[in-house]
């Protein structure tokens, strides 16, 4: 059984997943709320989180993100609109893939199980914002893994891909691997700052040091 | 072609200098008559009558310039023939030796109808002017270059002097003109500027308005949309099917306003994209960095072969879904329609032969090309390239 937690603010939303997933035999549904604190606070621990881009209480996306890797869920970021800038910093902040909600429930439940298995592939939208990453500081990709990213990202089927640029399937899933952990490395002084910080509010730290 | 205040204000300024020069050169005459020395014209009635219509045309002459801002060839023509007359005529009737004095009051006003060409007639009308009124003063004074003590240095200083005065005359009407040219140019510019100004405020005003108003749709009318699509609120089939595509069109209209254009490629692969949605095919539109200011035929030539990428993918793939993306590399743009459909041969089979020639053709006809990739089971790729 892979138990999931759900963040949105749209109460519809979450009552609409509840009702799909109440069917499925391998996934339940556990927790929802509105934001990450309520999440937080309801002190519970899902294997994979599903959380909205950008939530109305204003939170970073990449924030949210880190505060619930830290908590030990793997996440899966939705959106409405496939925001570039906010997909990549969620990536980084070690989110486990994206999607936009225009894919409907088979989608979303293909993520989950392949997040569960330890396998997702990144989704199209989620190449094409990686592809399209123009900042100064970024991860480097080689020219092979670029040129994959960009034709899986216009929507070629991986296999497709591969071919088009001259490597095995199996060669372009490492591709596809190698450009996630790069882009999880990047995020990594971010998220231990984060960690360290959440570990000092938890001592007590930040508002009151030891003398 | 409409003048600029400066120029209009310089025709004035011209206007009225030749007539105050004009008056300036009748006045001294006065003097002479005052004095009564008639005794040095043979016939001095004629002089003074002549004198007194002289000056009533050069009233006249110049009431109109005032009114009509300047002068046309025929008051111009009729003043220099009014002044030769007037030269011959009272050079004539001068004693000898007066002829090259004050007593010839026709000279001075001579050299104004000669200015009065070179400034409103331009330079071969004015050297013509000059010479002719040159040559008149010569004939007037004739009896003046023989005889014992002959006036010769006299007479050709005065001759000299006409001619240079006249384009001493046309030198400053043409700086003066120049300078106010200038000026208007100038105003001109500054106004134009001051109206791109506007306009760039009102469309900045306009795109502001579209982001607030994009932002209003995405909160409430496109999560709707959404939410129904996916079956919230036990909608039917058909309706889910028409929320769906209802709202992939406002998703890439809502991503597409920071680029700005309504009528740029964005918006316009928005509009096919939302008419093959009507047609049973889901796709996925993406699109970053591309340039909102490419050609209107390229725009049109892509979103056109576009849609026929796509029409191809609902009669041929066997696939509901398909992705169209658009990336702008500077001045370059690459859109792409690939589905994972059940592909075809692009050698040998007809329909391939026959989409790859009319996308080419198209994307040709504005500078671009199309590469079409698929294979039977791997689905199918259309990429179109375009570049300045």
């Amino acid at each position: 059984m892979i138990t999931v937690g759900a963040i949105d603010d749209d109460r519809m939303l979450l009552e609409m997943l509840k009702s799909w997933m109440s069917a499925l035999p391998d996934i339940e549904l556990r927790n929802t709320a509105a934001t990450v604190d309520e999440y937080v606070r309801l002190g519970v621990l899902d294997q994979i989180v599903l959380l909205d881009l950008n939530l109305k209480d204003d939170s970073s996306p990449a924030e949210n993100v880190m505060r619930l890797a830290t908590l030990g869920c793997k996440v899966l970021v939705v959106s409405i609109i496939a925001d570039q800038k906010y997909v990549i910093a969620t990536l980084e902040a070690g989110a486990q893939g994206y999607l936009t909600k225009d894919h409907g429930p088979d989608a979303l439940v293909t993520s989950i199980r392949q997040i569960a298995a330890g396998d997702l592939t990144p989704s199209p939208e989620l190449a094409f914002a990686v592809t399209r990453d123009n900042r100064p500081v970024r991860p480097s990709l080689s020219a092979q893994e670029r040129r994959l990213l960009s034709y899986y990202a216009r929507g070629m089927t991986l296999e497709s891909a591969a071919r088009r640029i001259g490597v095995s399937a199996r060669t372009a899933e490492d591709y596809l691997n190698r450009v996630r952990k790069k882009y999880e490395e990047a995020g990594r002084p971010a998220r231990t700052k984060l960690e360290l910080a959440q570990r000092f509010r938890e001592d007590g730290l930040e508002d009151e040091p030891r003398l | 072609m409409e003048l600029g205040a400066a120029t209009r204000g310089a025709e004035r300024w011209l206007v009225g200098a030749t007539g105050l020069l004009r008056l300036v050169q009748l006045l001294p005459w006065l003097a002479v008559a005052a004095g009564g020395r008639w005794h040095t014209y043979r016939g001095p009635v004629v002089v003074a009558v002549l004198y007194v219509g002289y000056a009533c045309w050069a009233m006249v002459l110049f009431w109109n310039g005032r009114r009509r801002q300047g002068f046309s060839a025929q008051w111009v023509v009729a003043d220099v023939a009014i002044s030769v007359g007037c030269l011959v005529a009272v050079g004539s009737l001068c004693e000898p030796e007066y002829a090259t004095t004050w007593q010839n009051w026709a000279l001075a006003p001579a050299m104004g109808a000669a200015i009065l060409s070179v400034v409103f007639r331009g330079w071969p009308g004015g050297v013509i002017a000059g010479i002719t009124l040159s040559l008149a003063y010569v004939i007037g004074v004739r009896g003046d270059l023989t005889g014992p003590a002959p006036a010769t240095g006299t007479v050709i200083g005065n001759a000299a002097s006409l001619m240079a005065f006249t384009i001493a005359a046309g030198l400053v009407a043409d700086r003066q003109r120049s300078t106010a040219r200038r000026t208007d140019r100038a105003t001109a510019e500054a106004l134009r500027a001051q109206e791109a100004e506007a306009t760039a405020e009102a469309r900045r005003a306009r795109l502001e308005e579209r982001v607030r108003q994009y932002g209003l749709l995405h909160d409430n009318v496109l999560t709707t949309l959404t939410l129904l699509s996916a079956g919230v609120g036990g909608v039917s089939p058909e309706l889910r099917e028409r929320c769906k595509m209802d709202a992939s069109f406002l998703r890439a209209l809502v991503s597409a306003v920071n680029d700005a254009s309504p009528e740029g490629l964005n918006a316009a692969l928005g509009r096919v994209t939302y008419d093959q949605g009507l047609l049973g095919l889901q796709i996925h539109h993406s699109h970053d960095g591309v340039a909102q200011d490419l050609p209107r035929p390229v725009v049109e030539a892509i979103a056109q072969a576009v849609k026929e990428a796509l029409n191809n993918v609902a009669k041929h793939a066997r696939t509901a879904e398909a992705w169209v993306t658009a990336e702008g590399h500077g001045g370059s743009v690459v859109v792409s329609v690939a589905d994972h459909g059940c592909g075809f041969d692009t050698a040998t089979t007809r329909a391939g032969q026959g989409i790859t020639r009319s996308l080419r053709q198209r994307m040709a006809a504005v500078g671009g090309e199309v590469e079409i990739d698929s294979r039977p089971g791997e689905g199918t790729y259309v990429e179109i390239r375009w570049a300045t």
